[in-house]
């Protein structure tokens, strides 16, 4: 064997272009800043200090949609709200993927009134929903590894 | 009789129907004919003797069954005098209309709007009447009239409004503000300038990273200058005003929570605060030591989040982690209190939930020791710091008569230098007991509404370090079997006990009939609840004075001449939070 050959060899990883697209892809999430009501909060403290959301490869927050894969929806939607959300979920660039944060996205939480969505999923594709009034910022932490795990299964070139 | 109410009906002997002081609360109020209320509206503002110069709220309620079916209620507050009138209109259902006083209080035009919007009253003469919770195109009806379903007319399972998930996505919208609906959003009164040729529209927000929320501005431009700017709330709208309707009192406590989700305790504060003037409850010593102790702790939390969120929109990065630092040991102390970090639901009708540990006090005093040392840091970052002052001083500067004319509160209006705290005029908890300072700016500016957070927050600590050396023994909720649930061992055991229990938690207590306002200092200003009773056991209307709403009253005219860099300090100089702006 050649020097060049036994330099090389622990450098090369044998995969398939599903598993390192998906890698690359789970690995640089990058979140739009879209904060609704009281779980912007928790998303803010997620990025901050203590919790560190870029651990997980997901802590570029990016205020445009055009340049963000993750629309973490934190907080009550409205019905005023509903076509921009709508609007901002489309003007995304594919692959893209949602998180539903918090009982009020779920699901309406306890406002069920005559303007409130009840369940962000009514009007946008969900991936992975987060259970909590609010979600403290580990149970955020956990759906984005959820978030993680659903992507590496994804098959784009082996169907 | 009170001097306020005799010089009215002296003026007014024929538009005055009634005017009374409420025996049991205190409340003035007084109810006119809508005729001639406009000509009573400026006489209240203007009269020495009255000089009602503030204007708290506007609410309404709706009595289906009165011949003169919808009521306005206008909440005036007298700052020479200190002190507060409430005055009623009634109106038709055929002709609900009424005189706007929006040229009189400046802040009347949003509350104005609010009240069109959800009860549908028009205001003669209004410069701007258009729905502003609700969307434009919203033709349901208007939600707080009690003939209203609280879920809606149907929208929420058809959503006509959207395209469909399953369609390909196409042009489903044009252009941000459609030309036949630019003119609201343009001001009337432009400088003569013959150079200019077309003014540029700029929307900004909902979905904006400095908008603190879902908020929208739409801006008239005259290049980098602000020619005017027109907020469009309702983005967070959740109608909790409505749902509280449905609901019994102790119910209500945790949507408060998630009105100024910042503060959440603050907000429990004010709605108990309310009930128990409701129904004459006095609460035990330590309660109210230790309500007032939590309430400046949050207080304390609200304005660090405040200082961070405000610093990164201006650019400063590390402000913002220094803050959530602090921030986060406070969040930890919640938690031991109550179990939550955020949506914090501690205050209880006639007390609080738990007792302060031992653990939570000596948490307390180790913050304290460290916690001026902390504020010392904040300002060695900002208070010389030039860009900082370049970005706040003289931006957003309005005087002390426009910011009482506009109905702003809290460090807004005391950053004009104007000393109206509720802590101070109507004292509560033990603010009286303890010797703390009202801070006062005086330009006007964002850098002296920084100044009066940044000396508040060592207000409060002041005002938790004597709290906690006065801190008495004793109970933590008080005693009144119709109103509070027993202690769950009494209910295990006491078949009493269990009966006012079962009664509590299925159909609620139920207070006199009557209404009463009651304000309450949080770190936004004046939060206040107007609570209508009709005896039974929900609230027949609950109306919720949010300082948020009001302040943004007063962006347009904030806002005018500035560029645009500084709309985004605008926005954090009100410590805007959303869901209490758009309840």
């Amino acid at each position: 064997m050649s020097f060049l050959e036994r330099q090389l060899e622990p450098n090369i990883i044998t995969t398939n272009l599903d598993y390192a697209i998906n890698w690359c892809r789970k690995s640089a999430l990058w979140p739009m800043t879209f904060g609704l009501a009281c779980c912007a909060i928790e998303m803010i403290a997620s990025v901050s200090s203590r919790y560190d959301i870029d651990r997980f490869g997901a802590g570029v927050f990016r205020a445009s949609p055009r340049q963000s894969d993750l629309m973490i929806v934190a907080g009550t939607v409205c019905r005023k709200m509903a076509p921009v959300i709508r609007r901002i979920y489309d003007q995304m660039a594919e692959p893209r993927y949602v998180i539903s944060m918090g009982s009020c996205a779920t699901s309406g939480n306890h406002y069920n009134s005559y303007s409130v969505v009840q369940g962000v999923d009514q009007i946008v594709p969900v991936d992975v929903y987060i259970a909590g009034c609010p979600p403290r910022p580990e149970a955020l932490m956990d759906g984005l590894i959820k978030l993680q795990e659903k992507i590496q299964k994804e098959k784009y070139f082996v169907k | 009789m009170h001097p306020f109410l005799e010089t009215l009906i002296t003026k007014f002997p024929e538009a005055v129907i009634t005017a009374e002081q409420d025996p049991a609360r205190g409340d003035l109020w007084a109810q006119v004919k809508a005729e001639p209320w406009r000509d009573v509206a400026q006489f209240l503002h203007d009269d020495p003797a009255l000089a009602l110069d503030h204007i708290t709220d506007i609410c309404s309620a709706d009595y289906p069954d009165d011949a003169e079916r919808f009521e306005v209620i206008y909440q005036f507050l007298s700052l020479p005098h200190g002190t507060r009138l409430r005055i009623k209109c009634r109106v038709t259902e055929e002709s609900p209309e009424i005189a706007t006083i929006s040229h009189i209080w400046r802040g009347a035009n949003f509350l104005e709007r609010e009240v069109y919007d959800l009860m549908g009253i028009r205001f003669i003469g209004h410069p701007d009447l258009r729905r502003i919770l609700m969307p434009e195109d919203y033709e349901e009806g208007h939600p707080l009239r009690k003939d209203f379903p609280a879920e809606g007319r149907g929208w929420r399972s058809q959503f006509d409004f959207l395209p469909r998930l399953d369609e390909p996505v196409g042009e489903w919208s044009e252009a941000e503000v459609p030309d036949d609906q630019r003119h609201q959003f343009m001001a009337d009164d432009r400088p003569g300038d013959t150079k200019r040729t077309t003014e540029m529209l700029l929307n900004m927000g909902p979905q904006h990273p400095s908008t603190h929320g879902v908020l929208r501005v739409v801006l008239e431009l005259d290049g980098e200058r602000v020619t005017k700017a027109m907020p469009d709330l309702g983005y967070l709208h959740r109608g909790v005003e409505k749902l509280a309707e449905g609901l019994t009192y102790m119910q209500v406590l945790p949507h408060t929570d998630r009105l100024d989700y910042v503060c959440a305790m603050t907000n429990n504060y004010a709605y108990v605060r309310a009930v128990e003037k409701l129904i004459g409850m006095t609460v035990p010593e330590r309660a109210e030591y230790v309500r007032t102790i939590i309430a400046e702790v949050q207080r304390i939390v609200g304005h660090l989040f405040w200082l961070g969120t405000q610093a990164l929109d201006i650019g400063a990065m590390t402000v913002f982690f220094w803050t959530f630092r602090e921030r986060e040991v406070l969040l930890d102390l919640f938690e031991k209190l109550c179990g939550a970090r955020l949506t914090l639901n501690y205050y209880r009708i006639g007390g609080v939930d738990a007792d302060l540990t031992p653990e939570i006090l000596a948490t307390l005093r180790e913050f304290l020791k460290t916690f001026p040392a902390h504020i010392r840091e904040y300002d060695t970052l900002l208070q010389k710091n030039r860009i900082w002052v370049a970005r706040t001083k003289g931006v957003a500067v309005i005087s002390g008569e426009d910011a009482i004319n506009f109905g702003l509160t809290g460090p807004v209006l005391r950053g004009s230098g104007v000393a109206y705290d509720i802590r101070k005029l109507e004292p509560y908890g033990v603010y009286d007991r303890v010797e703390w300072e009202v801070p006062l700016g005086k330009d006007g500016d964002t850098y002296d509404r920084y100044w009066v957070r940044m000396e508040e927050m060592w207000q409060s600590a002041r005002i938790i370090e004597q709290c906690l050396d006065q801190l008495p023994e004793g109970p933590i909720l008080a005693v009144d079997a119709q109103v509070i649930p027993p202690p769950k061992p009494e209910v295990m055991r006491d078949m009493q006990s269990l009966i006012h229990h079962f009664i509590i938690f299925t159909q609620g207590f139920k207070p006199p009939k009557g209404e009463t306002y009651c304000g309450t200092e949080v770190p936004k200003g004046e939060l206040g609840f107007f609570i209508i009773s009709d005896g039974s056991s929900r609230p027949y209307r609950l109306k919720i004075r949010s300082p948020s709403f009001i302040h943004m009253g007063a962006f347009d005219y904030m806002a005018r001449g500035y560029l645009i860099s500084d709309i985004v300090t605008i926005f954090g100089t009100y410590d805007i939070v959303m869901g209490e702006c758009d309840r």
